[in-house]
């Protein structure tokens, strides 16, 4: 399968469609649970890989070929789709408002990995995150997200080896 | 048998997500839920007590619950949401004062007078002892401000003096007595309720003209003292 052979749109779909429901899913949970930094951003990264792999067995080549342009279209996908997740569990589907209120430190977000770490962790961030701190611990997450997601992309095959 | 096992996870994993989001402490995350709204994080205020909403089972928790969540809405200028749960609110408890005036307040804001005035009456006849003369006066205010909507002038002149005797140092109450004078054309009567209404909320609150009602209250002011000058 050469590299200029046109991608399937519907394959595309299908993967992009899977990042946009792991976000959709995780957006919810964010919500009505917590933020569980760096284990979503693992956890999420490579379950939603693992998945478009399963999905693309018979477009393997394909994702080898664009596996970087992938992983970015279903990275922002996922957060689309977190996005849309989040604020749907809101009263009033508001994701990018509440957003600024954690920047501007109106409201906090629950951090569930640091509430069951229990102790002096526990206390300092008992009410929860916001401002630069929630900012870079998020961005933190996603670049582990992003890396893992980058790393489980199926690798091209040296078949002169075999 | 890979499979099966691959299942079984999955499940596994969804019920424990689904357990760790319905069980929970219900009346913890509701007392949680009272603490935010006091430190005024009305976004965490709202979902932990619609967490603790979920939990609940017995009537008075959860009518606790709606009412926080209310006014945890009207705070955040989601309205329309927060009429939702007044609306559920007051299906489990009809005639709960709280939440009929609430829905007044709620009702007149959104410009629904006639509904304002049906949930302000019922609610004042039934607030009793348990509601402080503070908030009844304020009540009272909203009612006047309903009747001065509708152009009736002397029942919201009797409800600006009922506010005013029952808390006299309440802004709202002097600011419904600004109006109602203005109303009138008593323009220097108006200035005098209007002038006692902002030095009452500076007192109450020395930051109140940042706020939106503070800066209305304060451009009313400009605005009548420019109406008294260009009068005399």
């Amino acid at each position: 399968m050469s590299k200029s052979e046109k991608i399937p749109t519907s394959a595309v779909a299908k993967w992009v469609f899977t990042a946009l429901v792991f976000g959709f899913v995780l957006g919810w949970v964010r919500y009505w649970i917590g933020y569980y930094i760096l284990l979503q951003g693992i956890a999420a990264g490579l379950l939603m890989v693992w998945v478009v792999k399963r999905i693309a067995k018979e477009q393997q080549q394909f994702l080898v070929n664009i596996r970087f342009k992938m992983t970015v279209i279903l990275f922002f996908s996922f957060m689309i789709g977190q996005a849309f997740g989040f604020g749907f569990a809101q009263p009033v589907f508001d994701p990018l408002g509440w957003l600024g209120r954690v920047w501007n430190g109106d409201t906090s977000e629950s951090v569930f990995g640091i509430f069951s770490t229990g102790g002096v962790a526990h206390q300092a961030f008992a009410e929860g995150l916001s401002g630069g701190f929630w900012l870079f611990l998020s961005l933190f997450d996603l670049i582990f997200m992003f890396f893992f997601m980058l790393i489980s992309m199926p690798l091209k095959t040296n078949k002169k080896r075999s | 048998m890979i499979n099966f096992i691959r299942i079984v996870t999955f499940i596994v994993a969804v019920v424990i997500t689904v357990f760790s989001i319905f069980n929970i402490d219900a009346e913890t995350e509701l007392a949680q839920a009272h603490s935010a709204f006091r430190a005024g994080d009305m976004d965490q205020a709202l979902r932990m007590a619609r967490r603790a909403n979920r939990a609940f089972s017995e009537s008075d928790k959860k009518v606790e619950a709606y009412k926080l969540q209310a006014e945890a809405a009207m705070e955040m200028d989601w309205n329309s949401k927060a009429k939702v749960y007044l609306d559920r609110l007051l299906s489990i408890d009809a005639q709960n004062a709280g939440a009929l005036l609430l829905r007044g307040q709620l009702n007149r804001q959104l410009g629904n007078y006639n509904l304002a005035l049906a949930d302000l009456d019922k609610g004042l006849m039934r607030a009793s002892d348990n509601i402080s003369m503070n908030k009844r006066a304020y009540y009272y205010t909203q009612r006047g401000l309903v009747y001065l909507a509708l152009q009736d002038l002397s029942k919201a002149s009797g409800d600006a003096i009922v506010a005013i005797n029952l808390s006299e140092n309440l802004p709202e109450a002097h600011d419904l007595m600004s109006k109602v004078f203005e109303q009138k054309g008593d323009i220097k009567k108006a200035l005098d309720e209007c002038e006692r209404a902002y030095k009452l909320s500076i007192e109450r609150d020395k930051l109140s003209f940042t706020t939106p009602e503070g800066r209305i209250l304060s451009d009313r002011l400009v605005h009548l003292r420019g109406k008294y000058l260009l009068s005399k």
